[in-house]
């Protein structure tokens, strides 16, 4: 079982943006996933809020980035459920993909096509009114500062300046819940500052973000709550200040508190 | 036994191994021992066919009133073939690069990592036109004469020299073109040189007859053995081709001497131009139509046809490989246009299907398999069948326009040919595209060409549903009513496929 808010009281970090009494937009429940013979999610129980950025950390191939793709829909879980804003997604996707966006860590865009021929693609894939859609995209590429590339196709793009076209597709159609994974690998610190601000943004004005993340540091500073997951299962999750109560270790980073928990779940198996 | 690590054999050896694992990939999917029967079975059928061929053939390239200005014709589109395949294999290497950052980041020397890679175009062009040759000189050399076994060594005499030119010319292009612009230009040259001499000597053949008589008794006299012109470079290949053990030998030589020398001195350029187009990122272009103030529009299937209308514009390089795959199905229409108790219609006709069925085919597998962002069609709210209808929609018009032009040549001739014509190529089209789109093969857009290596199931059929409704077609025409028969077995065809859709396949 996972530590929860229950088992480990705060001590003292400042109030997460979700408050405990923010309605739920995410339930998984039970949800295991198996590739062959090997384990990648083996049954996980989530539940994120309105308004609350939520980290899932973990180490490579501990299952983080499939939990996110069975949210998002793209890989079917083998059991569970998984309800995002009351609706069943595996019952009835549709609908519960018009409330979100998925931004993988390799960034989804066609090289052929301009930044704003890309979100006037992407608008009309979520069915966002013309008007609407443009008024979006403008003020979207504005915010990111794409102004000046608005024009030019996006295979001489850099990688962080790709990530920033795609992160404006993700959010052309304003989504509820917002999944990323890895968003802020592999650019610079210019860029992910807009990044993070945008972030920042969508949360005050309601988004849900689920995102996954090896920077720890970013958890750390960002996230409402995090959930470390590490062979298939969630073996900690909370605030920061919960996450260093769990662990026992008061004084250490966020750094520390992973490995503590990681490794004591290893040696427990 | 064990080579040498870091040495030239232990590199091929290595790409050997991985072009190995890559063939037996595509047949995995088929279980227990059918991999092997179908290979069999093939090698069985193509031996049959290859028989009968070989006694047509006989005198007319063996014999000793064999007629030299048809056998420099076959080894010429031979060699342009292979140079043109090497051609494309030199730009893939250059720009899909696989493990080339690796090798070159290790000590192994340029030149040593450059050969390795030319050998693997060497053995793409033996393999591009081996299951052609092959059985020929098998079956040649058991019913007719021992002398059907020059093919071998002429075949890797002639890869070997194709693979140094292709390398040394996709130098050159790089050099005259740059890195940004050489890969189209390697693709459209290569494209030209592989369709210009088979239309050229199908050109030549529709030439009355005693100017094609003319024609054929100089390029007789110029590789006759006592004759003095440049042409006389034909001879060696030719007498190798029917069986002179000399002149095998001395055309391997030749050979390995420009494969060594292309490896050897242009190793090392290769080398640096392969770490230039690796980055040289394409330079930020700006989109013309898109300097206009856009009009977002609403809808799933205009904007599907907005994107892929667009997405095909701005690639020169796919027009390229379209221009090839209609370059290589004319030749079939010119052969039988040479035929004068046929009317110009029936000629016209099935080429104009299977020209229609291969374009939707690629395309239509460009839209499904190609989409460059799988993952934000599959998160839409749309369907996956109502975004590939879209798609599909989006295929129509471009293959129309293709068909524009023969259609109204045909019209030309016959309008109630030209119609028939039209609904059988709209047939085919969506035949070849309904199977692309159950039966998708992942892919990178650029490799549209190659696109088949992935499934060889999906490629056979596609060319069979080609094949079914060119004959299709000709039955209409002539006011047959056993044209239900092809169509018919097209129509089992799909629904089998459609059955199995979803299933994995080889």
């Amino acid at each position: 079982m996972p530590a929860t808010l229950a088992e480990a009281p705060s001590i003292g970090e400042a109030t997460p943006r979700a408050a405990t009494i923010s309605p739920a937009t995410v339930e998984i429940r039970g949800v295991r996933k198996t590739f062959g013979s090997a384990v990648a999610v083996d049954g996980i129980d989530l539940t994120l809020r309105a308004g609350e950025l939520y980290a899932l950390l973990g180490a490579n191939g501990a299952g983080k980035t499939t939990t996110l793709r069975m949210i998002a829909g793209l890989t079917k879980p083998d059991t569970g459920n998984i309800r995002i804003f009351g609706i069943d997604a595996l019952a009835k996707p549709l609908e519960a993909r018009r409330v979100t966006a998925w931004l993988p860590d390799e960034p989804m865009l066609y090289d052929k096509l301009t930044p704003i021929e890309y979100l006037e693609f992407v608008a009309g894939l979520w069915g966002v009114p013309p008007a609407d859609a443009e008024r979006k995209a403008e003020e979207l590429i504005e915010i990111l500062e794409l102004g000046p590339h608005r024009n030019k196709r996006c295979e001489g793009f850099s990688r962080g300046m790709k990530q920033k076209v795609a992160l404006a597709g993700a959010l052309v159609h304003d989504p509820k819940l917002i999944m990323l994974d890895e968003p802020l690998t592999g650019i610079d610190a210019a860029i992910a500052r807009q990044v993070k601000d945008l972030l920042t943004a969508r949360l005050k004005d309601g988004a849900t973000i689920i995102m996954t993340t090896h920077i720890l540091e970013v958890a750390e500073r960002l996230a409402d709550r995090i959930g470390i997951v590490d062979r298939g299962r969630l073996v900690a999750e909370g605030t920061f200040g919960e996450l260093k109560s769990s662990a026992g270790r008061h004084n250490s980073t966020l750094e520390d508190i992973f490995l503590t928990l990681t490794r004591r779940d290893q040696l427990a198996s | 036994m064990t080579l040498a690590p870091g040495t030239f054999p232990w590199l091929v050896a290595h790409d050997i191994r991985l072009s190995w694992r890559s063939f037996s990939a595509t047949l995995n999917a088929l279980s227990g021992p059918l991999p092997a029967l179908l290979i069999a079975a093939a090698v069985i059928v193509l031996h049959a066919i290859a028989f009968p061929l070989v006694m047509w053939l006989s005198p007319h390239l063996m014999g000793p009133d064999a007629e030299l200005s048809l056998l420099a014709t076959v080894l010429t589109c031979t060699f342009t073939w292979m140079l043109a395949q090497s051609l494309f294999g030199a730009a893939r290497t250059l720009y899909v690069r696989g493990d080339l950052d690796l090798l070159l980041g290790s000590p192994m020397p340029a030149h040593a990592i450059v050969a390795a890679k030319a050998a693997g175009l060497a053995a793409n062009c033996i393999g591009s036109i081996a299951l052609l040759c092959i059985p020929l000189a098998n079956a040649g050399a058991i019913a007719d004469s021992t002398a059907w076994l020059g093919i071998y060594p002429t075949l890797v005499s002639l890869a070997l020299i194709a693979s140094a030119l292709g390398l040394t010319l996709s130098i050159v292009l790089f050099q005259v073109f740059g890195p940004g612009k050489a890969r189209l230009w390697t693709q459209m040259i290569g494209a030209f040189i592989a369709g210009a001499f088979v239309l050229g000597a199908q050109i030549v053949a529709m030439l009355p007859a005693p100017t094609r008589r003319s024609i054929s008794s100089w390029l007789a006299a110029q590789v006759e053995p006592e004759a003095t012109g440049p042409l006389l470079l034909l001879r060696l290949p030719m007498d190798s081709f029917r069986g002179d053990p000399i002149a095998s030998l001395q055309l391997l030589v030749i050979a390995l001497i420009a494969f060594a020398a292309a490896a050897g001195l242009l190793g090392k350029r290769f080398a640096e131009m392969s770490i230039v187009a690796s980055s040289a990122a394409p330079a930020a272009q700006e989109a013309a139509s898109s300097t206009r103030q856009l009009r977002f529009k609403a809808g799933l299937a205009p904007n599907m046809r907005r994107k892929e209308w667009r997405l095909l514009a701005r690639d020169p390089g796919m027009f390229a490989q379209l221009a090839l795959q209609i370059i290589y199905t004319v030749p079939v229409a010119v052969v039988l246009l040479r035929n004068e108790t046929l009317p110009p219609v029936f000629a016209l006709a099935p080429t104009i299907v299977v020209i229609a069925a291969q374009v939707a085919a690629s395309l239509a597998w460009l839209t499904v398999s190609g989409e460059d962002a799988p993952e934000l069609i599959a998160t839409a709210p749309v369907t996956i069948e109502a975004a590939n209808r879209a798609k599909l929609h989006s295929v129509a018009l471009p293959v129309l326009i293709v068909l524009a032009l023969p259609i109204a040549a045909l019209a030309a001739v016959s309008w109630s040919g030209a119609l028939i014509t039209l609904l059988t190529a709209i047939a085919a089209g969506t035949s070849t595209a309904m199977l692309n789109l159950w039966h998708p093969m992942p892919g990178n857009r650029r490799g549209m060409l190659r696109r088949h290596s992935q499934s060889k199931v999906v490629a056979l059929l596609e060319h069979g549903i080609a094949l079914l409704w060119a004959l299709a077609v000709v039955m209409a025409l002539i006011g047959s009513p056993i044209a239900f028969i092809p169509v018919l077995i097209v129509l089992a065809i799909l629904a089998a496929m459609r059955h199995r859709s979803g299933k994995a396949y080889a």
